[in-house]
């Protein structure tokens, strides 16, 4: 009978209906993305008329509805200045080494931390290291200036003691990004390994055992268990972080930047403060953000489409 | 040194693997403690002992200046309460429609699933700005509400993502038996999903626990009484070095700023930062599917 | 029975009707203001005395002191603007606020007649930074600087048996021997002269012969200053400072507060940028400065002297701290009006900055601007008054509202005085008008920053000075870069006529 009929009309109201059928099997399912979606229209979709700031002449009497276009001038005046080229390029310069000198570094302390069998030296390992995440970069800062200073800096002491040239790492264009990225690893890592753990957990200890009486040494069942365990976990986290290479921070940047580095310490993030600074401009700022964003978004879906095509985890899959 | 599994027979490159990570794992922990050290070594410091000697690990002098001039301050304590407020709720609804939105999404056969997600996405990279978000909070009548505070960073995609894949990799076969069993999908999400996902839980509750301790920026739009004010908002304006911008004005920087920086760093941080070792058992390994599988 | 109840309650609602419109008599002006952390707005005796005086009810909104601008953005966008607004920066958004007809144009309403105290105090020169368009759209918060100086540890001079320096050279010579010479006596070669933060400060270059960029010379000509004889031979100057070990060599990491911190520390001996006479008086009673050098002293010296010269002429701008401005569809203009031109009398000056007689302070002289306070009464003036409060921060006569800065006692004062009069000999101040104040000037600057060339600039600087380029390159930089890329804005400058 239903076979007769899906072949005699194949129409959209028998479409209709099996998607009634399907909408109401899966009820529940479809229930439960009720509030996030209200959440998700609500606070992010209704503002985001405010986008088109970017292409106006922003006036406060008139608001975001009533300001005139001046379609892409603003555009036109980053793309056009100066030193845009010079931004763009310390920017993903410097967010690119710091992928690539950063991003392992939480996976293989938690690797790490995964061989320690010594609960008491774990959990206290683990406390202590998330700790300089909580510390903001003025404070952290600070304290890794004091430390590199060349007068009175704990380390260029500890290089003096030991017969060594003082290294000038805060006034240097060569040092800057070893700070920026020693500094961060400093403060990020052990904050990042939480997510690793939380992986970890879901690896079925099953495997481990069998792996033992397979005769698999310990490296050799980090390599072949553990790894492939949190592997979804690494390329969902790397394909988040690529979305974030136009994003170095700018707490942490103004800090170490000087007027000795700052050839290459100018990033967008400095640089949008100075024009803000200096000109307190709505539209500018907003386009120059959109710019980052747009970007963002195109490296965080191709990213995504690479890793869906090699059979990755992606965000659909 | 091990621990129970070393019944098992050990071979040498075992003890080498196990001495590299206590050895790496611990230095880095050593250094990872070094500013926190000084941080609160310093908020009890003399601020004239400090300019001769920032590395002093043991001062001559202890003062409690600063913390007495924290504590005296009148919105420290209407900070706290509001913090606290936002932190408790924000983190529970927050994980509650996480949950809600996150198991849905990791079903990757249900239909419009990819576009939701992508809207989902988006709103990583795109937002209004701050004055759509300001008449947005006015017309909802939340502007010096405390939930103003809470409901728009809710949820994060970011979070969302990782609470979807994490769901994602757990063994379907519990899922599918009380499916089977007739259990309907909010069932099966409680009764069988969430025990299991007590890691992930644990883990994004503390990062939006810690997310919401220490924002600051939406009370600065949203609350125009000093007293609705959050905790690192009213430590913001205390650490303000309150002759910057009038310099050469007559008032001049009366406290010694640095040493109430530290001080207020140390109250305001502290309490965030003993949530951590409640959290942290649910990270331990095996922990969740070994209950499970009994 | 239901009938006398509904009487009853109509009686209650016609008197509480009463009751609100005896209460209301009075109108209330909201305001937003920039006020630090200790203020407290809530129930705040200084406000509602400031009411009192004008007749109205006064209501302050106090957003972050350190996102003020933030909040004013918001504000100003919300169509719900209070009647009275501290515009913190008067840049290219308050001038776009001014176009946008936001702001009350006050220009008619800044007479004898309805400011009169405004109209007494404010001078054509204080108003011009308020000017948009030539229409006035705020009324400035002024205070006219009292003289700066450099400061230097007189125990140091003392112990070496040195001068205060009065000219480039002295300076030279006396930063070197504190480098030098271990003026605290502690074994340690551990001591600079001194550290830079703001290049072109007027506490230096008027000794090179230099002068802002928008004053023109004898013959009329107006010259960028980096591109005026006399800016290599001051950065040599510097630069052989550097090489020679007198200057910190980690100036250009020096963050706002840090040479202050360095100054107390004993590390360096000599501070110019920033530094009012008051300070000097001040520093010495600092509790820390006092912790760590017991035999401390501080003195004051003048701005450095041009070789020869017995007196030098030093450039001030008027002093402008932000602007009032009055919401353009404000229902109670008049009001507004009336508690703005308040804030220019003396007695209001002395209410917002220093509070009530007896209740946050002792007494206050008139004569000798000299406060007397308890312990119990500072407390209480902090959280009630604040320099951030005034809306004018000087008495009428020009005057600062309390001598000497903060003066509690009479030997203050009189070092204080000792002080003035000292580096008063050496100097006379030359007003002139900022560049900020001239039309379409802010546009070419802010072209300059977006193009980084004053980051360039900056950059070439410190390099010259660390002695990381040679005075070639330094000086063909200046002339073939960064001199024509700042022409657009000095052909603003050279159409105004400023200062002439």
């Amino acid at each position: 009978m239903e076979k007769t009929i899906n072949q005699r009309v194949p129409t959209p109201l028998t479409k209709r209906n099996s998607l009634k059928r399907y909408i109401w099997k899966k009820r529940w399912l479809y229930l439960m993305c009720i509030p996030g979606l209200v959440y998700l229209i609500l606070f992010h979709y209704v503002p985001m008329y405010g986008i088109m700031m970017a292409f106006q002449n922003f006036s406060f009497k008139k608001g975001i509805f009533g300001s005139p276009f001046n379609n892409f001038a603003n555009f036109q005046e980053l793309f056009g200045s100066q030193i845009f080229y010079r931004v763009l390029r310390n920017s993903l310069f410097l967010s690119i080494t710091r992928l690539i000198f950063s991003f392992p570094v939480p996976i293989i302390l938690a690797l790490l931390i995964n061989e320690i069998r010594s609960k008491v030296y774990k959990r206290m390992a683990q406390t202590l290291m998330y700790l300089p995440h909580f510390l903001s970069w003025v404070v952290l800062g600070g304290i890794v200036v004091n430390m590199l200073s060349m007068t009175d800096g704990l380390v260029n002491d500890l290089i003096a003691a030991s017969g060594g040239q003082k290294i000038n790492f805060l006034g240097s264009v060569d040092w800057f990004r070893t700070v920026i990225i020693g500094s961060h690893i400093w403060k990020e890592a052990g904050w990042g390994t939480i997510i690793y753990l939380s992986a970890l957990t879901a690896i079925n200890p099953e495997y481990y055992e069998a792996a033992k009486v397979d005769g698999a040494n310990r490296f050799q069942q980090t390599l072949y268990i553990t790894l492939p365990g949190i592997s979804g976990t690494i390329v969902i986290m790397l394909i988040l972080a690529i979305g974030g290479l136009m994003n170095n921070g700018f707490e942490q940047i103004f800090l170490f930047k000087n007027n000795l580095n700052q050839s290459v310490a100018e990033v967008f993030e400095t640089y949008v403060y100075q024009v803000g600074i200096a000109g307190g401009r709505y539209s500018y700022s907003t386009a120059v953000g959109l710019f980052k964003n747009v970007v963002g978004a195109v490296l965080v879906f191709s990213s995504n489409l690479i890793a869906q095509k090699l059979g990755q985890p992606s965000f659909y899959s | 040194m091990p621990g129970k599994r070393s019944a098992v027979r050990k071979t040498a490159d075992e003890y080498v693997i196990s001495g590299f990570s206590h050895l790496i794992v611990g230095v880095f922990a050593l250094l990872c403690f070094i500013p926190i050290l000084l941080v609160i070594i310093y908020s009890f410091t003399p601020y004239d002992l400090y300019l001769k000697n920032h590395f002093d690990f043991f001062p001559s002098r202890l003062t409690l200046d600063a913390y007495r001039m924290v504590t005296n301050y009148r919105y420290i304590w209407t900070g706290y309460g509001n913090t606290l407020y936002i932190t408790f709720f924000g983190s529970i609804l927050s994980l509650i429609v996480l949950v809600l939105t996150g198991y849905p999404l990791s079903k990757k056969d249900l239909k419009g699933r990819n576009v939701y997600m992508t809207l989902w996405i988006i709103t990583m990279f795109f937002s209004g700005g701050m004055i759509p978000n300001y008449f947005l909070i006015r017309t909802l009548g939340l502007l010096n509400n405390r939930w103003s505070l809470i409901l728009p960073g809710l949820v994060s995609c970011y979070n969302l993502i990782l609470m979807k894949n994490y769901i994602q990799g757990l063994p379907g076969s519990l899922e599918e038996a009380a499916l089977i069993d007739g259990a309907n999908d909010l069932v099966v999400l409680v009764r069988i999903v969430l025990p299991l996902s007590a890691p992930i839980l644990a883990t994004l509750g503390l990062f939006t626990a810690v997310g919401y301790w220490n924002s600051y920026f939406n009370a600065i739009m949203y609350m125009t009484k000093r007293a609705n004010w959050p905790l690192q908002l009213v430590l913001r304006e205390l650490l303000f070095e309150s002759a910057v911008n009038e310099m050469t004005a007559m008032d001049e920087r009366v406290s010694t700023p640095f040493l109430l920086k530290m001080a207020s760093i140390v109250v305001a941080t502290v309490p965030i930062m003993c949530i951590y070792p409640f959290l942290q058992k649910y990270f331990m390994t095996g922990l969740a599917l070994g209950g499970v599988k009994e | 029975m239901k009938k006398t109840l509904s009487i009853v309650l109509a009686l209650l609602f016609a008197l509480s009707c009463m009751g609100a419109a005896l209460a209301e008599d009075k109108v209330t002006i909201t305001m937003i203001q920039r006020l630090p952390a200790a203020y407290i707005v809530e129930d705040n005796p200084v406000i509602a005395a400031w009411g009192d005086r004008t007749g109205v009810i006064i209501e302050v909104e106090a957003p972050p002191i350190s996102n003020y601008s933030d909040r004013l953005n918001v504000v100003m966008a919300s169509d719900d603007l209070p009647d009275l607004i501290y515009v913190q920066n008067l840049n290219n958004t308050y001038q776009q606020w001014a176009r946008d007809g936001l702001l009350l144009d006050l220009t008619d309403y800044l007479t004898p007649e309805i400011m009169p105290n405004a109209c007494k105090v404010l001078t054509q020169d204080e108003l011009a930074g308020c000017l948009v368009d030539g229409r006035l759209y705020s009324l400035p918060r002024v205070q006219t600087k009292p003289l700066d100086c450099i400061t230097y540890r007189g125990d140091w001079l003392e112990k070496l048996g040195l001068e205060v320096p009065k000219t480039a050279q002295e300076f030279a010579d006396v930063m070197l021997a504190f480098a030098k010479q271990d003026p605290d006596d502690n074994g340690i070669d551990d001591t600079y002269g001194f550290s830079i933060r703001n290049f072109n400060d007027r506490n230096l270059i008027h000794a090179f012969g230099l002068r802002p960029s928008d004053v023109p010379d004898e013959n009329g000509e107006y010259t960028v200053m980096e591109g005026q004889e006399g800016y290599m031979t001051y950065l040599t100057w510097l630069r052989d400072m550097y090489l020679n070990g007198a200057l910190d060599p980690e100036w250009y990491l020096t963050q706002s507060y840090e040479d202050q911190d360095k100054f107390f520390a004993g590390k360096i001996g000599a501070l110019y940028t920033d530094i009012i006479i008051n300070h000097v008086t001040q520093w010495a009673a600092n509790a820390t400065f006092v912790a760590v050098n017991p035999e401390g002293t501080v003195v004051a010296g003048p701005s450095l002297l041009p070789e020869g010269a017995d007196k030098v002429g030093v450039y001030y701008a008027p002093q402008v701290w932000g602007g009032y401005a009055i919401n353009a569809d404000s229902e109670h203009i008049e009001e507004t009006l009336r508690v703005l031109d308040d804030g220019y009398t003396d007695e209001c000056v002395t209410l917002l900055f220093k509070g009530i007689e007896g209740l946050t302070y002792t007494s206050l002289d008139p004569e000798t601007r000299v406060i007397t306070l308890t312990p119990e009464q500072t407390a209480l003036a902090d959280q009630w008054c604040a320099s951030y409060a005034t809306i004018n921060y000087q008495l009428s006569n020009k005057d600062m509202i309390i001598a000497g800065g903060t003066s509690t006692n009479e030997v203050e004062l009189a070092n204080w005085m000792a002080a003035n009069d000292f580096v008063s000999s050496l100097e006379y101040r030359i007003s002139y008008l900022g560049e900020g104040t001239i039309p379409g000037y802010n546009d070419e600057s802010t072209k300059l920053t977006n193009d980084g060339v004053y980051s360039e600039r900056n950059e070439k600087i410190t390099q010259y000075i660390c002695g990381q380029i040679t005075e070639e390159e330094m000086a063909s930089y200046l002339q073939n870069v960064y001199v024509p890329a700042c022409e657009p804005m000095m052909n603003v400058i050279r159409a105004s006529g400023i200062n002439k």
